[in-house]
């Protein structure tokens, strides 16, 4: 299954500037059949999703399976998945620049890409779940005639600042790093295709003196973007542990979500750049070693977030709370015997059990094994939120309040619309815009000299 | 008055031997155009650091840690602030009482005060980049080669008219293509 292109991460692609950028603006080429099939098919799911969100609207939250005690469900459920995808790109992008992981490079501008449509997407969540969508804007503070404000002590307008926040500056950052590289596909295109990018470039020219703001400013937006990223799950993760839920309540929830969120974000980056480098041919500068070096941190992820969930186990049986005993070690009610036990294996094997197959070499540079558990992943992250959100919220303090949640057909719909609109946003920028960076890609390589052009 | 020459170069050795060479020679208001922010051209221009840290970033930055702790406080209901400002037009004065905490309850505060910090430091360093470097360009600049964003060099240097030759003559014994 290991295929060529098999060099270390460290060695830089054996490719001059001019073949960089030949390679990478051949990406942008017109899209052929396929694509805008693809792209039609994505679109038709999202408008069905819109569909069953206008049907919701129109009739009431109740078409949804939300109901007493499970008032969170499926809506909340993917927020916070969509949220935790996006943190592996600003990971990939600040991160592991503040660290010099050079190996980051070819595959960073696929991450923030990802970060960027990963939170509209999850913006989208809240506004859904909360039914009378045209009262939304309340979650903002506006200046208003009842001189009310939202509530600053209440983890839910912390959020509404996070999410918002980070959404703000992935795309800023996101959209500087492009800057260069929009540049550079001007230069290459001609007619109403080169005015465009000019616009959307600002008129970049690369004097030295921009250069100088530039990666001043670049090294900025990185030391920001890196506490931020810690800062936006700890938040979500406050939604659930300054409420009093059993199983909610702990202070173990910001890390662990930090830690969650990598490890499906990673999953998810690897899911797009295995398409991605075989379609638009750039296996030779996304290497089976960058994917590698991905699963390499997936395996530390996964371990981190199979010791939380050990963690949290450890805590109720030791902390003698009948509440917490009952969610977690019960041999009726808690999580992996209860009636949503099946949710719990799922997330268990998924997050912890596949990524251990990352450890064996033969796993982690066959590109159909690191494809297929990226996916599964992503699909025990996804059951991770259920787990914690319907476990909790089912069985709380009173036996007499119980129930069990069952999504309604509506919010399935909504959620598998949100994967196309998803995929949509990303086929349309990997297809309009550089989706490698010719800019960090040509200073892993040699510069130009004199010589070697003079032949 | 001052004339502005500028050289192409398809390799980077060339261009820093003209940089030295012109420097030596006291020509000092040089600028180069290139696809990547290399280190070695940036450190032998003789160009300024950029402002665009303390300028903006930090200034963003103050900027968004003050409204993200003063604001809640106001729009909880600051008793000073009740006391001086007539309660039409600050936040009502509502008192805005939350789990038996205080009216300003600073712990609390420190959440939209780190993000309003993040904020408005992202969103000044951007808008600072965009000032410093007179963005956007809409016509363009006239020493632009299409070849800088791929892999060639421009050396912009800005002389006294009756240096130009002597510049002129530099740059194409460096090897530019002399514009």
């Amino acid at each position: 299954m290991s295929e060529s292109h098999a060099a270390p991460v460290s060695e830089p692609p054996a490719l001059s500037y001019r073949e960089i950028n030949r390679d990478i603006v051949a990406t942008l080429a017109p899209g052929g059949k396929i694509y805008w099939m693809s792209v039609l098919t994505l679109f038709g799911i999202f408008n069905i999703a819109m569909l069953a969100w206008m049907y919701q609207i129109f009739v009431g939250l109740g078409v949804a399976g939300i109901t007493h005690p499970n008032g969170w469900g499926v809506y909340i459920i993917t927020f916070v998945f969509w949220v935790g995808i996006a943190h592996s790109g600003t990971l990939i992008s600040a991160v592991l620049f503040l660290f010099r992981a050079r190996w980051r490079m070819p595959v960073y501008r696929t991450a923030e890409a990802m970060t960027v449509f990963a939170v509209m997407t999850a913006g989208l969540f809240p506004l859904i779940h909360v039914g009378r969508v045209w009262k939304a804007y309340w979650l903002m503070p506006y200046p208003n005639q009842r001189y009310l404000w939202p509530n600053f002590k209440s983890p839910l307008m912390w959020d509404v600042l996070a999410v918002s926040t980070y959404f703000t500056i992935s795309f800023l950052f996101f959209y500087f790093g492009l800057i260069p590289d929009i540049a550079a596909a001007r230069d290459r295109s001609t007619g109403l295709r080169r005015k465009i990018y000019n616009v959307l470039c600002f008129g970049w020219t690369g004097r030295g003196t921009h250069w100088q703001h530039y990666r001043k400013a670049y090294l900025i937006f990185a030391g920001i973007a890196t506490p931020l990223v810690v800062s936006v799950h700890s938040v979500v993760s406050w939604d659930f542990a300054m409420s009093i839920i059993p199983g909610w309540h702990t202070t173990i929830f910001p890390p662990y979500f930090v830690a969650g969120a990598i490890h499906s974000g990673l999953a998810m980056v690897i899911t797009l750049l295995i398409p991605l480098r075989r379609v638009f041919n750039v296996k030779h500068i996304i290497r089976v070693a960058h994917l590698e070096a991905l699963a390499l941190v997936t395996i530390a992820t996964g371990l981190v977030v199979g010791y939380a969930y050990g963690i949290e186990f450890f805590i109720a049986a030791y902390s003698g709370n009948v509440y917490e005993q009952t969610i977690f070690t019960d041999p009726t009610w808690g999580r992996p015997f209860g009636p949503y036990w099946w949710s719990f294996w799922i997330m268990a094997i998924c997050n912890c059990v596949f990524p251990l197959l990352f450890l064996w070499r033969r796993v982690r540079t066959s590109i159909a094994w690191l494809f297929i558990i990226s996916i599964l992943i992503n699909v025990g992250m996804w059951f991770e939120r259920f787990v914690i959100i319907i476990t909790s919220l089912s069985t709380d303090y009173i036996p007499y309040n119980w129930g069990y949640y069952v999504p309604s057909w509506v919010e399935i719909t909504i959620l598998i619309g949100s994967f196309a609109w998803f995929f949509l946003l990303f086929l349309l920028f990997a297809k309009h815009l550089p989706s490698i960076s010719m800019t960090e890609i040509k200073e892993l390589v040699p510069a130009p000299s004199s010589k070697e052009t003079r032949r | 008055m001052t004339a502005t020459i500028s050289g192409v170069f398809a390799g980077r050795d060339g261009l820093l031997d003209a940089i030295e060479t012109l420097k030596g020679k006291g020509h000092m208001a040089l600028d180069v155009m290139m696809p990547v922010p290399d280190h070695e051209v940036l450190d032998a221009l003789p160009i300024p650091p950029t402002p665009v840290n303390w300028l903006f970033s930090l200034a963003g930055g103050l900027f968004g840690v003050g409204l993200g702790f003063m604001f809640p406080a106001w729009a909880h209901g600051l008793s000073f602030v009740n006391e001086v400002v007539p309660a039409s037009i600050n936040g009502g004065g509502f008192g805005q009482i939350t789990g038996g905490k205080p009216l300003v309850s600073w712990p609390p505060f420190f959440v939209p005060g780190f993000e309003m910090m993040v904020l408005f430091t992202g969103i000044l360093t951007f808008l600072g980049v965009v000032v410093l470097c007179g963005l956007p360009q809409r016509h363009g600049d006239p020493h632009f080669d299409d070849r800088a964003t791929e892999d060639h060099y421009v050396l912009i240097v800005t002389t006294a008219p009756e240096s130009s030759a002597e510049v002129a003559r530099i740059l194409a014994a460096a090897g530019a293509e002399v514009k």
